[in-house]
């Protein structure tokens, strides 16, 4: 299984990281991209299965990012990772095609929750 | 003490997603409040020693405008001060944002009443989200609103009392008014001090 994390910032790549449950570190590829366009031409080189995504990020934001990685048509599962909780940037980041929307800093149990829907969906497909 | 305090990019990137995670949660309180989308952008961060500060200010505002200072200081575990300064113009969009009915534009003392009641919102929320974050105790004093003009920052506020400054700049990007500010926060040199010490922490737990 092959994750990106995608943030500009390297304290909240590592907030991630140390989020990730340790069983899921051990037997995954985890790749970082420091903004929205970088995520797209890393995700293009070779598709991931899990992305973590940020939404305010320099060059291309997370909104975009998002929509042009759905937009490539591979089996993806976006979790975005927000500082940004207000009802209605939710509610825009779940229409930009993401799967889940957690905020920062990251809960562990609501992470957890996303990730278990990650594998459910992996499963059936 | 006239030793200048530096902050390395670790901690710089540490500073910014504290403030992040800050800005972020007194954004959807905005929200809530007026009812309204915030777009966030990326706050600038900038350090400025207090020699280099009215150079600094120079450069960063107009020198033939006033300017409206909100200011509020902190005390407890981190102790500051926290400082929005905008122009009448923002002050007046602020206001806007604050009553549907609009507001108007002769009656300073109604757009500094309404544009301070978010501010007094704002700011504390912002420097307790990022106390609360790095487990430390904020509490506020009664926060008070001035006109200045920009050559008369320095010395008609407290700017002068801090060795280093934060200055954080961004734009309140409310969906329907453009509200831009400045948010200087003043920080004790034991409070920047912890600052510091939360960033080696953070890193020092395992390296990325």
């Amino acid at each position: 299984m092959r994750i990106l994390i995608v943030d500009d910032s390297k304290v909240a790549r590592i907030n991630v990281k140390r989020a990730i449950p340790k069983h899921m570190m051990e037997i995954n590829i985890i790749d970082i991209a420091r903004n929205g366009q970088e995520a797209i031409d890393k995700f293009k080189e070779e598709p991931y299965d899990l992305v973590f995504m940020d939404l305010t990020m320099p060059i291309k934001n997370g909104y975009e990012a998002t929509k042009e990685i759905v937009a490539l048509g591979k089996k993806v599962y976006i979790i975005i990772v927000t500082a940004d909780i207000q009802n209605n940037g939710v509610k825009l980041a779940m229409e930009s095609g993401a799967d889940s929307v957690i905020e920062k800093p990251i809960d562990k149990n609501k992470l957890n929750r996303s990730l278990i829907e990650f594998f459910k969906r992996d499963k059936k497909e | 003490m006239n030793e200048k305090i530096i902050f390395d990019c670790d901690e710089v990137d540490y500073l910014q997603e504290l403030l992040n995670i800050s800005f972020g949660s007194s954004a959807a309180i905005i929200s809530d409040m007026l009812d309204t989308f915030v777009t966030l952008h990326i706050p600038k961060i900038e350090l400025v020693h207090i020699d280099n500060i009215q150079g600094y200010i120079n450069d960063s505002f107009d020198i033939s405008q006033d300017y409206y200072v909100f200011a509020q200081q902190f005390r407890g575990d981190i102790e500051g001060e926290a400082l929005f300064i905008s122009k009448f113009e923002s002050m007046k969009n602020l206001s806007n944002a604050v009553n549907e009915e609009g507001v108007n534009e002769d009656d300073i003392q109604g757009i500094i009443e309404l544009s301070s009641e978010l501010l007094n919102i704002v700011n504390p929320a912002t420097i307790k989200r990022m106390a609360t974050e790095i487990n430390k105790n904020v509490f506020f004093s009664q926060p008070s609103v001035k006109s200045i003009k920009s050559n008369e920052l320095v010395n008609n506020t407290n700017i002068i009392n801090y060795q280093t400054i934060i200055v954080i700049s961004t734009v309140l990007d409310f969906q329907t008014e453009d509200i831009e500010g400045k948010l200087y926060i003043l920080l004790k040199e034991n409070t920047i001090m912890l600052i510091k010490q939360a960033a080696a922490d953070f890193f020092n737990l395992e390296e990325e």
